[in-house]
């Protein structure tokens, strides 16, 4: 699937809900899904800066392309990080730099934060792109 | 002595070879003053007081205390914290095991109630207790029962949905 593909998928996918409280059940259920982390890399470099709970983003890169993996110790954040993840992960790094996260708003996802739960989706994706332009 | 702030009002020239600013006390009152707490201090502090002294008010204000208590505390999920006292306002710091406070604080307000989460302003007590952050139930004057009420059942559901 394309980044172009993915990100329309995920859009439709939120469309289906038409309460917030849905919406964030579903968001819940991707942070529940999310690949177990690894303690070990529960590092503070690991840790995205800006976020009111702990975040940890991890990025590998593989034949071109940059895999992401991530935890948080709360489990909305972590369907948002979680989310983030199914829609960058696998691509090249061009692709990722390039793309405008704006999908981001079309889901009204940071309508519906507290302005520093906000702040924090800034900054994952702030991290993200700054991990595809500069790596580590 | 420089101003700490910069903002409408504290400014007499902006020029690129030099700022000068206001006269005393203007200079060192940086935007918009808190004009509408002048006219609505003493309105409020009316209310407050015959909110004090109304004994509906008082026995609501009970019945809020006494049944949220009841019901943080029979609930095994919770963990509430400070003391039960008769003098206790109706004022609830709690945790709830294995779900983040600020989870909790984002369900609650979609589902229209608003609670004070994380660090309370006090990080050295939150390391005390061993808590990342805790969440808070401040019922005012102008609360009902009803909205207690309306408040656990809210909070049992998405305890439900995040565990």
């Amino acid at each position: 699937m394309t980044l172009e593909e993915k990100k329309q998928e995920i859009i439709e996918e939120f469309s289906l809900y038409d309460e917030w409280l849905d919406k964030y059940e579903y968001l819940i259920e991707l942070g529940k899904s999310l690949e177990p982390f690894p303690e070990e890399k529960k590092t503070e470099d690991r840790l995205i800066k800006g976020c009111q709970s702990r975040v940890w983003l991890d990025a590998e890169e593989r034949e071109g392309k940059l895999f992401f993996s991530a935890d948080s110790d709360a489990i909305i954040t972590k369907g948002i990080i979680s989310l983030l993840i199914s829609v960058y992960s696998g691509r090249t790094r061009e692709e990722i730099a390039a793309d405008d996260f704006g999908f981001v708003a079309e889901i009204g996802l940071k309508e519906n934060l507290s302005p520093t739960r906000a702040n924090g989706l800034v900054s994952m994706i702030d991290t993200i792109k700054n991990l595809a332009e500069n790596g580590r | 002595m420089p101003p700490y702030m910069g903002g409408g009002e504290m400014i007499e020239t902006v020029r690129f070879s030099g700022t000068t600013y206001a006269p005393l006390p203007m200079k060192f009152e940086a935007g918009t003053q808190n004009f509408n707490a002048v006219p609505t201090l003493v309105p409020a502090l009316d209310f407050a007081e015959s909110a004090r002294e109304n004994p509906e008010v008082q026995a609501e204000q009970k019945a809020i205390l006494d049944y949220v208590y009841a019901q943080l505390t029979q609930d095994s999920r919770i963990v509430l914290y400070g003391t039960y006292r008769e003098a206790k306002i109706p004022l609830f710091s709690f945790a709830v095991k294995g779900v983040h406070h600020e989870d909790l604080a984002l369900i609650l307000d979609k589902m229209g109630v608003a609670v004070r989460s994380g660090q309370m302003c006090a990080e050295p007590l939150m390391d005390h207790l061993g808590v990342t952050g805790l969440l808070r139930a401040s019922f005012a004057p102008y609360n009902t029962l009803d909205e207690a009420k309306y408040f656990i059942t809210s909070l049992q559901r998405a305890i439900e949905m995040l565990q």
